[in-house]
């Protein structure tokens, strides 16, 4: 049973505001994922739920009661980090028995031995547990790590990119495995990474952090087709949306957006009419751009060259030039293009967004 | 011309019986190629692409360019530009001496510099930056003025050492695009190494796969995903990775019949074994399928299904990736974004058997049962 309440939370190293204002419920038995780029102060957060760093004003609560009343023991949070630290003298067993033989619990060996066996299951290193880490993979490494942290059953799993050192094969590995280890361990899991992919594919839901400040919290679905605003829509999708600048003008009491000889209409609604004569963007996803090379039969459409275009397994990113914009285009390897060549880019008007240049605020998402 | 040819190459540490780091590697990289070395940290790649800079000595082998032998000539005397090792900008210039420096060393007239300035800034799209000093820039940019001062001498051949693994991955995607587009443009023998499968697919001309100091295989994109040579080549090639599972072939009087897996019997077989396969189908086998082929349902399509747990699903925006337990096996399978799976579902999973690639599971050799051995298409 574990849930965290953050409240007004503020970090500052010297004059440095690590974290501002931070407003945040995490409920028990939660995946919770944070988002960001390195210097967001995901770490920072984590360090505070720990207990580690204390907070300079605001509150956290675990089950109801500020962590700095608790001792680490009431605490009872396990951290996972980038780098495992396992014990090289000892064999995986040992490693993943230690936190149990700790004199306080007084565990008898054969619930040890249950313990340690069940979590090595679940993780697929029971093969090993006889090996030294200096024998293991970096995979299986992390795994004990993971292991060891695991039979502690702790309230709260709290992970600091435990997956960023490894090769994206591995990584996309153990991302599984966390997510199939997490259905067999009720614990309240706090992950921080700067990997949208494992944001999206793990959290229950996703809090993007940027520069100290929340800018969303959601489920994946969420956040990714219904982003608050550029930021959080920048941050989930490779290749990442594209962006063109414009203006939002009137055209025979069409609301149009506006760039050059470019008129794109926009869907009637109250808040876009606020914008009429300012500077918006417009945000395409590259999955959603069809390229085509006669002028297409739909006003949703920009005219560009063809950059490049690079196959990458089933897929082709097609990079064109849209004045002096780059954007990327994902879709089926069929048509080659030339250096140069122009094209139309084409797309569905439910999968266009809009942005306030200024404020960045999103003023149309995918389905409005 | 810049055609490079490494014969029997190798690179051993220490003396007769030390450790291989390049292992009689022999290729011959063409004229205007865009070759990538592409293999898991440790395989033998930079070790060969800094012999052919000449930053590594050659312990064994030959290395020619355009027929005449280098093992020997300094790296200067090589006429190959190595790219952005690391940046190494000159902190004091602003980026426009930083790119003519390689050209008045060369003591190039002020016309040419300019016309060729002008030129390079375009291509990389820094003109608007010539003026900044280096620690002005972003590392993106910064990249960008170090690759323009390694194109702007015009060398005969450039080398990369994984010229985007520290830059985020919209930087990445964008100088991505930008070195494909310089070599289409220039067409100038280019080598670069990467450990990142979807980096090499997307700009090479051919990829040389290779692992544990040894070439696995050489191809265009295509050949190296849709026709590995091993299993080593199907498993690093591909995202996700192909399933692999341990099956054994079924004869029925002389013929192959079906494909089981673990007892099961899971894909028939459309045609007859050829007879110089036979042997192979004593030796334990398996097959490898990639997720996107693998297909299924809630109900019981064909008699070859066999039943699956689901295990987890992970819905990543664009794809979804579902993984399901298959007897003692996982397998990833990979479905349209935003599927809704049950814990408790019943799965039946179809193997195409057009789809399924088989290695020996002792050398790790592809195998071509004869029936099976026609074009792929992934």
């Amino acid at each position: 049973m574990a849930d965290i309440v953050f409240r007004d939370v503020r970090k500052c190293y010297g004059d440095h505001e690590a974290i501002r204002d931070l407003n945040l419920e995490i409920r028990d038995r939660e995946f919770f994922v944070i988002l960001g780029e390195s210097g967001a102060g995901k770490t920072t957060t984590l360090k505070m739920i720990a207990g580690v760093e204390p907070v300079t004003s605001g509150e956290i609560l675990l089950n109801g009661r500020t962590i700095r009343s608790l001792t680490p023991e009431e605490r009872d949070c396990a951290m996972v980090f980038e780098t495992y630290a396992l014990y090289p003298h000892l064999s995986v067993y040992e490693n993943i028995a230690f936190p149990l033989r700790a004199p306080k619990r007084r565990m008898p060996a054969d619930r040890i031995d249950q313990t340690v066996l069940r979590v090595a299951r679940v993780l697929g290193i029971d093969r090993f547990l006889h090996r030294r880490p200096a024998e293991l993979s970096g995979g299986q490494r992390q795994r004990v790590a993971l292991g060891r942290a695991l039979v502690r059953q702790p309230a709260v799993f709290l992970m600091d990119e435990p997956l960023s050192h490894l090769d994206a094969r591995l990584r996309n590995e153990m991302r599984t495995e966390i997510k199939a280890m997490r259905e067999s361990f009720g614990t309240t899991i706090v992950y921080v990474t700067h990997d949208y992919s494992e944001a999206l594919a793990l959290g229950d839901r996703i809090a993007i952090l940027h520069r100290g400040r929340i800018e969303q919290v959601g489920t994946p679905s969420e956040v990714f087709r219904r982003p608050l605003n550029r930021l959080v829509a920048e941050s989930l999708g490779d290749p990442p949306m594209n962006f063109l600048k414009g203006t939002i003008t009137l055209d025979q009491s069409q609301s149009v957006f506006a760039r050059g000889d470019w008129r794109i209409p926009l869907p009637e609604s109250l808040r876009l009419r606020e914008y009429v004569g300012k500077e918006i963007v417009l945000g395409l996803r590259p999955q959603h751009i069809r390229l085509e090379r006669n002028r297409p039969d739909t006003p949703y459409n920009l005219h560009s060259k063809l950059f490049v275009q690079e196959l990458t397994g089933e897929h082709t990113v097609t990079s064109v030039t849209v004045g002096d914009c780059l954007f990327m285009a994902l879709g089926k390897a069929d048509t080659a293009y030339s250096l140069d060549e122009p094209l139309y880019l084409a797309w569905d008007p439910e999968h266009m967004y809009l942005f306030s240049e200024d404020t960045g605020e999103a003023l149309l998402a995918e389905g409005d | 011309m810049a055609e490079i040819i490494l014969d029997q190459l190798s690179k051993r540490y220490g003396k007769k019986h030390g450790p291989c780091a390049v292992k009689d590697l022999s290729l011959r990289i063409r004229d205007r190629e865009f070759m990538v070395f592409l293999g898991p940290s440790g395989c033998g790649k930079t070790t060969t692409l800094r012999m052919i800079a000449g930053l590594e000595e050659i312990t064994g082998g030959n290395l020619t360019f355009d027929g005449k032998p280098i093992n020997d000539l300094p790296p200067q005397a090589r006429d190959i530009a190595m790219a952005f090792e690391n940046y190494a900008l000159y902190p004091t210039l602003a980026v426009r001496d930083n790119i003519e420096f390689p050209l008045k060393i060369r003591r190039w007239p002020h016309s040419r510099i300019d016309e060729k300035i002008e030129w390079v800034a375009g291509a990389v799209q820094i003109t608007d930056i010539l003026h900044r000093r280096p620690f002005e820039l972003s590392g993106g940019q910064q990249q960008r003025v170090s690759l323009a001062r390694a194109i702007v001498r015009e060398p005969k051949a450039f080398l990369f050492d994984e010229p985007l693994s520290h830059l985020d991955m919209k930087q990445r995607q964008v100088m991505r695009a930008l070195i494909k587009r310089i070599h289409s443009q220039l067409r100038k023998t280019t080598v670069y190494v990467t450990h990142d499968q979807n980096e090499a697919m997307a700009l090479a001309d051919r990829i040389a796969v290779m692992h544990q100091a040894e070439l696995q295989q050489v191809g265009t994109p295509e050949e190296v995903l849709n026709n590995p040579a091993n299993a080593f080549v199907a498993g690093f090639i591909g995202e996700p990775a192909m399933n692999f599972l341990d099956v054994e072939v079924g004869m029925k009087s002389g013929r192959a019949a079906w494909i089981s897996h673990a007892g099961n019997r899971l894909a028939d077989l459309p045609g007859a074994l050829d007879p110089a396969c036979h042997h192979l189908l004593s030796a334990p086998l398996q097959a490898g399928i990639r997720p996107h082929r693998i297909e299924f349902s809630e109900t019981r399509m064909r008699a070859t299904d066999l039943a699956a747990e689901i295990s987890t699903y992970e819905s990543l925006g664009e794809r979804g990736i579902l993984t399901v337990r298959l007897r003692s096996q996982d397998l990833t399978i990979l479905t349209l974004p935003e599927q809704t799976f049950r814990k408790a579902q019943p799965l039946w999973i179809h193997f195409p058997p057009e789809h399924l690639y088989f290695f020996s599971k002792d050398s790790g050799k592809r195998l071509h049962p004869d029936p099976l051995d026609r074009k792929r298409t992934g």
